[in-house]
C-alpha cells in the first residue's frame, strides 16, 4: 500500500485557498493508492470562523475532494469541519476510487478547548477496502489516555489506523527541538505493537491565527507508525507543504474478540 | 491634466526625474540644473562604492576569507542568512553555498503572513542546498497588535513589525549560536531607494507607536530572542560589544532580475511570488494603503533603480506605473483583515486619517542623529554597511 503524506500548509479561516493547496499537491501524487491528508484542513482547527461557514458532508468542500478521488482513480483520506443540524463536527473522511465516501469518522476525544466549536462523535465503525481493514480517527482520539478508540478500532479488525491530525506547539518551538518526544509515539507504538497494525497520522503546518490556541503552531513530523516501531516521519517545517510517501504491506491484525483482551498488557506501557 | 500613478490620475502637476522615474511624491527629492534627482546621484556613488565587477569580486572574495577568519573554530556555521523564500535572499543564500562556499544558518522570521509560495521556495532551498534552519516565529498576538497599532498611527511603514522583527531575528540567532556574521539579501540596485520616512526602522519608534496605539504588552525580550526590541543600542551592543557584522554581498554581484529569476528556478525550483515583497502577504495591504492614503508607489523606487541599472528602459517603467501595481489583490487584502481580525469599516476609518510620519512619534531618531558621527565610522568600519549612513541620514526626509 503506497500512501502519500501530505503535511499541508492550513491557512486559518481560507477553506478555499486550503482546497485549492490540497487538491493541487493531490494532483502531484503519481504513484500513491491513498493520499492522507490533515485535521479540519478547510478552515483550520478552532478557528471561528469556521462556525458560521462549515458545509456540510457531502457537501461543496467534500465534492472537491470526491472528484479528484475518481478522476485521479485514489483513495483519499481528510478532515473537514462538518456542519449538521445539530452544530458542527471535527470530521474526518475516507473516499474510494470511485469517488464515494466509503467512512465517516466524527472526533471523540475532544479537547476541552474544542467544545465551543465541535460536537462529539457518536459511533466507531471500520471498512473493507482493496487494501484490508481500515479504521478513522482524529488527532487526539489517539491520546494515550484515550487509546480506547484506538482499541476499538483495532477490535473491530482494523489493519491501518489514518487518523488526520492538526499536533500544535508553542511558538517559541524552533527547528531541532523535537517537541512531541513521545507524545505521539508512545500511543502509536501501543496501538500498533498490541494490535498487529500501522498507525498513519499526518498534521497540518502552519501559525494558528484564530480561536483559542491562537499563536501556537504546527510543525509537521507527521508519524506512521507499525508493530516494528516508526515507518516514515514527517520533516519539520510551519510554513510549506511537504509530501511524505510510504509503501508497506498491511500486517493482519489476527487477534479477536476476547483475544485482545487476553493479549494486551497495560501495565507494561505505564 | 495631471499625470498617472498606480493607476490613478492625481491633480498635482509631479515634476519627475530626467533619468529615472522618481517623482515630487518622494519626499526629500531635488532636482540639479539637468533634472537628474538626487537619489540618482546617491545611486550612483554606492555604484562606485560597491562596484560589481572584477573589483568587487575581490571585495568579495576578502570578505568571505574574512567571514570564514572570524568564525568560532567550534561553531558548524560560517554566517546567518536571513531569508523570506522571495528572490533577493533566495540568491543570497545560493551564492553562500555555492559561489562563497560558505555553511550558513538561514533564519526565517515567521509573523503569520508568509506567502505559501515563497514558503515552498524556502524548503526547496534548504533541501536543496543542504542548509540548516532556524524560524523564529513571533507571538501572533504581539505581531498582530503591532500591525494594528500602525495602521491607527497613520505611518507608511506599516510593517514596522515585520521589519524590525526580522533584523532582530537574526541578530538574536547570530548571538545564541555565537556568529559573528549576518548576510543580508539586499540590492539597491534592484530595490531602489526609500526616503527615510517611508523606510524609517528601529526598535524605539516601534515601541513608542506601540506604547500609544498597542493593546497588549509585548513579551519582555532577551539576547538571544529580542523579538521585536532592537533600539540603536541593542544593535550598538550587537554590533560593537559582540562583534557581529552584517554584510550585504549582493551590492557586490551582477544582480540581473532576469537572469536571477533563470538560475533560482534551474537550481532551487524556486516560483517567483507575483511580485517584489510578495513574499510577505500583508504586502498587498500595504500597497493599497500606500495608493489611497500616502500616494506611495514603491515601483517608482524599485523601476527607478532598474533604470539607472540598465534592467529596464524608462519607458517600460512609465508604462507600467500607469496601472495598479498586480501586488494589491482585494482577496489578499480581505485575507489580511480576517486574519488581523479587522473591520473593513475600522480599516477604512484608519485609512481616513491624516497621514503622519516617523517624526510624529517618540523614536530614536535623535539617538542615531547623536550618534551619526558613530554610525558614519562603524560603517566604515565595516560592522554594517556604509549604506546605513546615508538610508538614515541621506535618503530625503
Amino acid at each position: 500500500m503506497k500512501i502519500s503524506i501530505i503535511q499541508l500548509l492550513v491557512e486559518g479561516a481560507e477553506p478555499e485557498r486550503n482546497i485549492d493547496r490540497a487538491i493541487n499537491f493531490i494532483n502531484n501524487c503519481e504513484d500513491a493508492d491513498l493520499v492522507l491528508l490533515p485535521e479540519t484542513l478547510d478552515f483550520g482547527w478552532t478557528h471561528p470562523f469556521a462556525k458560521e461557514n462549515s458545509k456540510p458532508i457531502p457537501g461543496e468542500f467534500s465534492d472537491r475532494f470526491c472528484k479528484i478521488a475518481k478522476r485521479k482513480n485514489i483513495w483519499i483520506c481528510l478532515g473537514l469541519t462538518e456542519k449538521t443540524a445539530s452544530g458542527n463536527y471535527n470530521t474526518a473522511l475516507l473516499i474510494n476510487r470511485e469517488g464515494k465516501i466509503v467512512l465517516k469518522h466524527q472526533k471523540i476525544n475532544l479537547l476541552e478547548v474544542e467544545f465551543p466549536f465541535y460536537q462529539i462523535g457518536k459511533k466507531l465503525e471500520v471498512v473493507d477496502t482493496e487494501f484490508g481493514k481500515i479504521g478513522l480517527n482524529i488527532c487526539a482520539d489517539n491520546y494515550y489516555n484515550s487509546t480506547y478508540i484506538g482499541n476499538s478500532l483495532a477490535a473491530m479488525g482494523a489493519q491501518i489506523i489514518l487518523s488526520p491530525s492538526s499536533w500544535t506547539v508553542s511558538h517559541e518551538i524552533t527547528e531541532g527541538n523535537n517537541p512531541y518526544k513521545e507524545k505521539w509515539l508512545k500511543p502509536f507504538n501501543y496501538l500498533a505493537k498490541n494490535h498487529n497494525l500501522i498507525v498513519a497520522s499526518t498534521t497540518a503546518v502552519g501559525y494558528i491565527i484564530g480561536g483559542p490556541y491562537v499563536g501556537k503552531k504546527m510543525i509537521g513530523k507527521s508519524l506512521v507508525v507499525g508493530p516494528s516501531g516508526i515507518i516514515s516521519e514527517g520533516i519539520q517545517n510551519e510554513f510549506a507543504t511537504e509530501i511524505v510517501e510510504v509503501d508497506f504491506e498491511l500486517p493482519l491484525n489476527s487477534n479477536k474478540g476476547e483475544q485482545i483482551g487476553n493479549y494486551i498488557n497495560l501495565q507494561k506501557w505505564e | 491634466m495631471g499625470v498617472i500613478v498606480n493607476g490613478v490620475e492625481t491633480k498635482k502637476q509631479l515634476k519627475r526625474c530626467k533619468r529615472c522615474i522618481s517623482d515630487t511624491s518622494c519626499p526629500g527629492i531635488k532636482f540639479d540644473q539637468y533634472g537628474i534627482c538626487n537619489f540618482c546621484y546617491l545611486h550612483d556613488k554606492w555604484a562606485k562604492l560597491y562596484p560589481n565587477n572584477l573589483e568587487g569580486q575581490h571585495v568579495i572574495d576578502k570578505l568571505v576569507k574574512q567571514i570564514k577568519k572570524n568564525k568560532n573554530l567550534n561553531n558548524k556555521y560560517d554566517c546567518v542568512i536571513g531569508i523570506s523564500g522571495g528572490r533577493d535572499s533566495s540568491y543570497l543564500l545560493y551564492l553562500a553555498v555555492k559561489k562563497y562556499g560558505l555553511n550558513p544558518l538561514a533564519v526565517h522570521f515567521n509573523d503569520g503572513f508568509d506567502n505559501p509560495v515563497a514558503g515552498e521556495n524556502m524548503l526547496n532551498a534548504i533541501k536543496i542546498l543542504k542548509v540548516d534552519l532556524r524560524t523564529i516565529t513571533s507571538n501572533y498576538l504581539e505581531s498582530r497588535d503591532l500591525k494594528i497599532a500602525f495602521l491607527k498611527a497613520s505611518t507608511p511603514d506599516l510593517n514596522q513589525g515585520t521589519d524590525v522583527g526580522i533584523a532582530a531575528a537574526c541578530y538574536g540567532v547570530a548571538y545564541e549560536e555565537n556568529i559573528k556574521t549576518i548576510l543580508f539579501g539586499q540590492s539597491f540596485r534592484t530595490e531602489g531607494i526609500k526616503p527615510v520616512s517611508w523606510a524609517y526602522m528601529e526598535g524605539d519608534y516601534l515601541k513608542g507607536v506601540h506604547d500609544l496605539f498597542g493593546e497588549i504588552k509585548l513579551k519582555k525580550a532577551t539576547k538571544e530572542r529580542p523579538n521585536y526590541q532592537l533600539s540603536p543600542y541593542q544593535l550598538f551592543y550587537y554590533s560593537v560589544i559582540k562583534g557581529i557584522k552584517a554584510f550585504s554581498p549582493l551590492y557586490y554581484e551582477s544582480y540581473i532580475r532576469k537572469d536571477v529569476d533563470s538560475v533560482l528556478k534551474d537550481e532551487l525550483k524556486w516560483v517567483y511570488p507575483g511580485a517584489h515583497y510578495y513574499d510577505d502577504l500583508y504586502w498587498s495591504l500595504i500597497t493599497y494603503v500606500h495608493r489611497k492614503k500616502f500616494n506611495i508607489d514603491f515601483r517608482l523606487n524599485s523601476y527607478s533603480a532598474l533604470i539607472r541599472d540598465a534592467q529596464m528602459t524608462r519607458e517600460e517603467a512609465l508604462e507600467r506605473v500607469k496601472t495598479k501595481y498586480i501586488l494589491e489583490d482585494q482577496k489578499i487584502i480581505d485575507l489580511c483583515l480576517r486574519r488581523l481580525q479587522i473591520s473593513k469599516e475600522d480599516f477604512e476609518h484608519w485609512i481616513a486619517l491624516p497621514p503622519k510620519t516617523f517624526r510624529d512619534y517618540p523614536n530614536g531618531y535623535a539617538k542615531m542623529k547623536f550618534a551619526k558621527p558613530l554610525i558614519w565610522l562603524l560603517g566604515k568600519a565595516g560592522f554594517f554597511p556604509e549604506i546605513v549612513y546615508d538610508k538614515y541620514f541621506n535618503c530625503g526626509y
